[in-house]
């Protein structure tokens, strides 16, 4: 069989993010000195902040190419959303699995109804809903439009979990990233490993999307075949 | 349009998920005739009055549909307001009364009335549906018809024929005759056509089943 | 237009009118379920709140605040009863096709059989709801902002119903598919109704907004859905 080139360069992409992900945990989890208030609990951010990132990021793809889709109705825009949406779905659990984790020794309890939280779990019940509707409806192009109207309508979620820390007194910590006026809050030690780490999981993500849209093209084209 | 004018269709070809049903229809269909399809079962009779009446659409670049007035080469996309439908599927409300339904469509209750009578519905009036028989029922849709005549000028009729009766088919073939003198069009898909309706013309769905089916068929 | 909208209105009055049976069939349901509810919770917290002094302690407002999530958890079976086959019946019998065909705009059809069947189906337990606080033991002081709250949020909540109604309807499987679409789209119009059932004016404002977006975006979404309906 001939291996084509962008099978390479996929396996290629999967091994730099696998690697820069397990250096980015490695300094994060063991080398980088622990937070003076939050103590070891803390390393979850490593993983914590680039996964809640791609969560949202994925879905904003998903909306964008889905609001595409209802425009010129090519079925490529379709297959990418569809591609998109387990992906984003692991990253939303990912995301509110590490987050419990992280709030039981810091706020004392593993769930809240806080307007973060709730916003990110109703995220995770429309990623489970697009895929509810592309298991269960059998028609393609009724169906394809359905996710498409689903995913474009969901959207309004995104806004409201990027800015509820702001809007409302959320219990939730906002962005140490980008302090006003420029500037970083973290201290450059923790700083590496979450850099490491956001590289590393957006080239994982990209990857993975990569390799899900290919095998959809195929196994449209075998249908058609 | 009171005026003349052809239906005309442009290579239309229509899938079904992955299996095509027929391929590059191509008729001018004129107003004033009484156009039958006939066909096989699933040879796509029934579809193509629903893409006439825009139920489903189209979406490849080749198939092309539309009106022009007969002198001048003027295309005019269909308004389906125009078009009377008469489909499988019989729009009828189990409890509510034959007035009910077609005060829906007229407010005009002496044209309500004439209509029934038409029909010799008159009697069954305050009736439920429910109550009714299969030819009844089908006879309401075709009071309906009588109500819009005047306004639709394009009838398209799935087997109008096939419960109802020697009397109402008889009705039926009066009504459609004064309407091809108005110049209006109407297309019928049926198996068994009463004598006494003249054809203009006749499309015969097996024409243009796709070439690969046919092939299959021979083997 | 105008005169579309009317008949449809009409022909809709006229078939739920037909149908009341189900109507009853889903105040019954309501009021069993309140009084299943009320059984339960047993008599005791009756007697913690008829004392003399008007100033509620923890203990009574916490029984308040549950037989509030009774009653709006109660409501939310009853609206998913009768909103499963909104639209199935108008399909199946090719209404749907007719309404297409003449440009009635479906925009307008979902809003008209939406309104019509939550006044027939909803409206008459948010009426009688004076009766089901009372039977709940929740204060006088309290019913109208529960009744309140009960027109926004269930208006708010029928619309959502009717959108994820037409991505299902037509479908094996629907029911299970059906609640999976709703939880996302419900939960911020739930929180929102429950807190201002407990006299929350702030949250009601909020609640009023999601009804007044929900009445006007959803059923343009619905129309448009329906619409490729019969375009298999």
């Amino acid at each position: 069989m001939k291996i084509k080139k962008i099978e390479i360069l996929l396996v290629f992409l999967l091994i730099v993010s696998l690697a820069t992900t397990f250096v980015g945990s490695y300094i994060g989890l063991i080398s980088s000195p622990p937070d003076s208030k939050q103590g070891d609990a803390v390393r979850i951010m490593y993983i914590h902040v680039p996964t809640a990132m791609w969560s949202l990021m994925a879905y904003t793809i998903m909306a964008l190419v889905s609001f595409i889709y209802l425009w010129t109705h090519k079925k490529i825009f379709h297959l990418i959303a569809n591609a998109i949406a387990p992906i984003g779905m692991i990253f939303t659990i990912l995301c509110l699995i590490t987050g419990s984790i992280w709030g039981k020794p810091m706020w004392g309890t593993y769930w809240t109804w806080d307007p973060r939280l709730t916003s990110e779990l109703i995220l995770l019940f429309i990623y489970i809903a697009y895929l509810a509707i592309n298991i269960g409806l059998e028609t393609l192009r009724r169906k394809a439009t359905i996710l498409a109207v689903w995913t474009v309508i969901g959207a309004v979620n995104i806004p409201i979990i990027k800015f509820s820390v702001t809007w409302w007194h959320s219990i939730h910590q906002g962005s140490s990233m980008i302090k006003k006026g420029g500037g970083s809050a973290i201290d450059p030690s923790m700083q590496t490993p979450l850099y490491i780490m956001i590289i590393g999981i957006t080239l994982l993500f990209i990857t993975l999307s990569l390799i899900n849209i290919l095998r959809l093209i195929n196994e449209e084209k075998n249908l058609k075949a | 349009m009171k005026s003349n004018f052809i239906l005309s269709c442009n290579n239309i070809t229509l899938n079904y998920g992955q299996n095509q049903i027929f391929s590059n229809l191509t008729h001018d269909f004129k107003s004033g005739e009484v156009i039958l399809l006939c066909g096989n079962n699933g040879s796509g009779k029934s579809s193509l009055l629903k893409i006439i009446s825009r139920l489903i659409t189209l979406y490849d670049d080749h198939s092309h549909m539309y009106l022009k007035a007969e002198t001048e080469t003027e295309q005019q996309a269909i308004n389906t307001k125009d078009i009377f439908y008469m489909g499988h599927k019989q729009p009828l409300k189990d409890n509510l009364t034959i007035f009910d339904h077609l005060y829906f469509h007229t407010k005009d209750k002496k044209l309500i009335d004439e209509s029934l009578a038409y029909f010799n519905l008159y009697e069954y009036k305050h009736t439920q549906v429910k109550n009714l028989s299969a030819g009844q029922k089908t006879k309401i849709i075709l009071s309906k018809l009588y109500i819009q005549r005047t306004i639709k000028n394009i009838w398209l009729l799935d087997e109008p024929f096939n419960t109802i009766d020697k009397t109402s088919s008889d009705l039926l073939i009066k009504l459609i005759k004064q309407a091809i003198l108005k110049n209006v069009l109407v297309i019928i898909s049926s198996h068994q056509i009463p004598k006494n309706l003249d054809v203009s013309t006749t499309v015969n769905m097996n024409d243009y089943i796709s070439a690969h089916e046919r092939l299959e068929e021979k083997l | 237009m105008l005169e579309n909208i009317y008949n449809l209105s009409l022909f809709e009055f006229k078939n739920h009118r037909s149908n009341i049976t189900s109507s009853i069939f889903i105040l019954i349901f309501y009021a069993l379920g309140i009084i299943i509810f009320s059984f339960a919770m047993g008599g005791n917290v009756y007697e913690s709140i008829n004392k003399k002094n008007d100033i509620l302690n923890m203990a009574q407002m916490n029984a308040i605040n549950i037989n509030i999530g009774i009653i709006w958890g109660i409501t939310i079976f009853a609206l998913l009863f009768y909103s499963l086959s909104l639209f199935k019946e108008d399909i199946s019998d090719g209404t749907l096709e007719q309404l297409i065909i003449n440009d009635m705009g479906l925009t307008s059809y979902v809003v008209i059989k939406t309104l019509i069947s939550w006044a027939f189906n909803c409206l008459p337990f948010i009426i009688l709801q004076p009766l089901f606080t009372t039977i709940l033991n929740i204060p006088p002081s309290y019913w109208l902002n529960i009744m309140l709250s009960l027109v926004i949020g269930s208006l708010a909540l029928s619309f959502t119903l009717s959108l994820c109604v037409s991505f299902i309807v037509n479908h094996s499987k629907n029911n299970f598919i059906l609640s999976i679409l709703f939880i996302p789209l419900s939960i911020p119009i739930l929180i929102f109704a429950i807190s201002s059932s407990e006299n929350n004016s702030y949250s009601l404002l909020i609640l009023l907004a999601f009804s007044i977006i929900s009445i006007f975006i959803y059923p343009i979404i619905t129309g448009y859905i329906l619409k490729q309906l019969t375009n298999q």
